[in-house]
């Protein structure tokens, strides 16, 4: 069949952004091959270690599984969306601070989903903390530096 | 994945039409958290994918004045698990669903996405089969209706026919003072074993008038037992507490696993029995202490 194509118009990271796509093109394979942002990582694909986390008008999708034309007229934002030039976002320096990361492959992802996380619920129990974390994997820390990154980072956030 | 065509649709008429057009073709597209996988491993190949989110009926939560709860079939989990109304009407649905899955996979995907996938470790289908919801699906030129236990014919399999679409989940009210309990074990992603049992007070509140037990992911399809339910009826509470363990072992000889990436027969039916055993007691504590 002849790929049909069509027009996106997203916000990524607070930028407008306009491409033709086909139907079939993943969310994940726009950001990284098409808009050079490959902070978002593939890793397991099938939508269980959340390395390729990014949020949806502020809501955690799997972007290895899905459709890049779901966020038309929505914003999208990604790792690279976080920073202030030089300066860090506090969930960023949290994990620097607090050893949340070794390899950092995982990084991203837990770091997309601590954002969506605190943005829902500023102060959230370690047990809440788990519960949404439970779907980001990494390989090398253990959790426990990771909770902590996650607990300072919703202090600094609610200070700053 | 190959090339497709993606067609967006506001009426469930609509959908069904452009279904039929394609021939066979066609997929219904909903959150795509199980059929993406499969298209993205060329397991499944479509020309067209029907979107059914933009359908405003399918995506309601609306309750009757006779309790019944009705949740259309692209109903995210992660609406299922936050809704007010929900946690006030059902709140069996919502304490589940908070356990769905992960929060991505909640996010995106749909109540109807997961019952007629008709995975084998779901935990939709056992609230369905516990809470004895009835489904409603549109063909092209009728409408039925298709009680839970008769909605999962196999794995992978249910009662929603090709080119059919499924509208919504009909969950009736429970009455006054039922309580349930619902345990899972999961150390894959997708549970290894559910059971779930909701005790109803009888005419005299001190007896439990009526139980149902129902269990999932340790067979093909999720299944009622009903031996374990004809032991816990007509009891007093204190009785069916005593009785959970013979409940549980009933359920577990009814049961009918089958062997697969989470466990061998053997050991799920062991799963079927600790966790159903679990559930009655969790459901008779949850009366004590006044909780649904
Ligand atoms: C990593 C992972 C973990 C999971 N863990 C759990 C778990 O713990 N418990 C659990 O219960 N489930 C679990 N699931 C399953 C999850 O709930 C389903 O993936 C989701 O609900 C499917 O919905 P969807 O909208 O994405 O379906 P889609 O992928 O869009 O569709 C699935 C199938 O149903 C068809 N379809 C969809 N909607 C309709 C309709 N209205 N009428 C007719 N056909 C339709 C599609 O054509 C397709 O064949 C898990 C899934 C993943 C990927």
């Amino acid at each position: 069949m002849k790929a049909p194509r069509l027009e996106l118009h997203m916000r990524v990271n607070g930028r407008a952004v306009a491409l033709e796509i086909e139907p079939r093109e993943l969310l994940i394979d726009v950001l990284r091959n098409r808009l050079g942002l490959t902070g978002t990582k593939k890793s397991c694909d099938v939508e269980v270690c959340g390395a390729c986390t990014v949020l949806v008008d502020g809501k955690t999708v799997s972007s290895c599984t899905y459709l890049a034309f779901e966020c038309e007229g929505r914003d999208v934002q990604t790792i690279e969306g976080l920073a202030d030039g030089e300066t860090l976002h506090p969930i960023q320096q949290a994990f620097v601070d607090h050893q949340g990361l070794q390899c950092g492959f995982c990084t991203p992802g837990m770091i997309m989903a601590t954002k969506a996380l605190l943005d829902e619920n500023p102060d959230p129990s370690v047990p809440e903390i788990k519960a949404y974390m439970r779907g980001n994997i990494c390989r090398c820390t253990g959790y426990h530096a990771i909770v902590t990154s996650i607990q300072h980072a919703a202090r600094e956030t609610a200070r700053s | 994945m190959r090339p497709f065509e993606h067609v967006r649709c506001v009426s469930a008429a609509e959908a069904v039409r452009a279904w039929h057009d394609a021939g066979n073709e066609a997929a219904y597209y909903a959150g795509g958290t199980e059929l993406l996988l499969l298209m993205k491993q060329g397991l499944s190949r479509y020309e067209r994918l029907v979107d059914i989110k933009h359908i405003a009926a399918l995506g309601e939560i609306a309750s009757t004045q006779q309790g019944v709860v009705r949740i259309g079939a692209a109903v995210t989990h992660r609406r299922l698990e936050l809704s007010p109304e929900l946690q006030r009407l059902a709140p069996l649905i919502s304490r589940v669903e908070r356990d769905v899955a992960n929060v991505r996979v909640r996010n995106v995907g749909t109540i109807g996405g997961n019952l007629c996938f008709a995975e084998p470790h779901s935990d939709i289908g056992v609230l369905s089969l516990l809470l004895e919801a009835t489904m409603t699906i549109q063909g092209l030129d009728q409408v039925r209706r298709v009680p839970a236990w008769e909605f999962f014919r196999g794995p992978y399999e249910s009662a929603v026919e090709q080119g059919e679409l499924l509208l919504h989940i009909e969950f009736p009210a429970c009455r006054e003072g039922t309580r349930t309990g619902y345990q899972r074990f999961r150390h894959h992603e997708r549970p290894s074993c559910i059971a779930g049992v909701l005790l109803e007070p009888g005419e005299d509140p001190g007896n439990c008038g009526r139980a149902v037990v129902a269990i999932g992911a340790a067979g093909y399809v999720p299944q009622r037992s009903r031996s374990a339910e004809a032991a816990l009826s007509g009891r007093t509470w204190r009785e069916v507490a005593a009785g959970a363990a013979e409940a549980a072992a009933l359920t577990a000889a009814e049961s009918d696993p089958t062997e697969d990436l989470t466990g061998s027969v053997e050991y799920k039916r062991h799963l079927v029995e600790v966790l159903t055993r679990r559930a009655v007691l969790e459901a008779v504590g949850r009366m004590e202490e006044g909780q649904a």
